[in-house]
């Protein structure tokens, strides 16, 4: 079981400078050449779930905080809202909130259904809105 | 121009193939992404925590699905992209990225797109279904 009074906080906002070397090392990874990247007009669209891991050195302490099992993680839904330009050597501020805490029966038993929304701005602009579903299933469960 | 400016509502968005994805594929996609989950690098953590042999991140099939749309409309006309994870992918699976318009609606200077879109294994297996809304410019005359 997940805690459920966190429903609604939001941790504390963290800064990530995106540097142009890391956004052609994950579009090269994943094999997306589009052009713009290199040009420093674009980043690919996914770019964002690097900042997740690379600039925010405090989520996985705030998951286990919230009760979760990081080896039973599964990703359920992701979607991104661009609302502004963000470009390589922008510095992005992100501010993650707790949208929900749910529970669901699966095939296998019972999982967490835990919704994130994370709100990136650059210079005070709210300029993208990531909000990720995650399941977290039990032990003895399947996937 | 995208290529998503001639398309009518109902029309499908040309397929594009990717892969097979890897297992180094997927260790460059850990460190690029920054998500070191050992369930994706580790096949003994993997078959430990009952997934049977390590599987892509999530993230990784919708990043293929994002570099299809980049594509399609050019990265900085998304407005809009999510997705659903639907079943897992393995190690040696190709994935085949489609969609199709749902509807689209008239902005000065062009027009927005939403469209549907479904990342499969060549099986036809549904890795990730999602949609998308995407700006495309008009014409020049």
């Amino acid at each position: 079981m997940l805690d459920r009074s966190a429903v609604g906080a939001t941790f504390p906002p963290f800064e990530y400078r995106i540097d142009p070397g890391e956004i052609l090392a994950f579009a090269a990874a994943i094999g997306d050449q589009h052009p713009a990247y290199a040009a420093g007009e674009a980043l690919p669209p996914t770019m964002a779930t690097a900042w997740v891991h690379r600039g925010n050195p405090r989520f996985h302490q705030h998951l286990i905080d919230l009760g979760v099992n990081l080896a039973m993680v599964l990703h359920g839904e992701e979607e991104f809202s661009y609302l502004a330009p963000i470009r390589a050597g922008d510095t992005v501020s992100g501010a993650v909130t707790v949208l929900s805490i749910d529970e669901k029966a699966g095939r296998s038993g019972a999982m967490d259904l835990l919704e994130l929304e994370t709100t990136y701005a650059v210079g005070g602009v709210p300029s993208l809105v990531a909000r990720s579903l995650i399941v977290v299933r039990r032990p003895g469960g399947g996937a | 121009m995208s290529e998503l400016a001639t398309l009518a509502a109902g029309d499908e968005l040309p397929a594009r193939r990717f892969g097979p994805v890897t297992q180094e594929q997927i260790n460059a996609y850990a460190e690029a992404s920054g998500d070191m989950n050992p369930i994706h690098r580790d096949p003994e953590f993997a078959a430990m925590v009952g997934l049977g042999g390590t599987i892509a991140h999530g993230m990784l099939v919708m990043g293929l699905a994002g570099a299809y749309l980049a594509e399609l409309a050019g990265p900085a006309n998304l407005r809009q992209f999510g997705a659903r994870f639907k079943a897992m992918t393995r190690p040696g699976e190709t994935i085949v990225c489609s969609g199709r318009v749902t509807e689209i609606s008239d902005e000065p200077g062009g027009r927005v797109l939403r469209c549907e879109i479904r990342a499969a294994n060549e099986a036809g297996e549904i890795k990730l279904t999602g949609h998308c809304v995407a700006f495309a410019a008009k014409e020049e005359r």
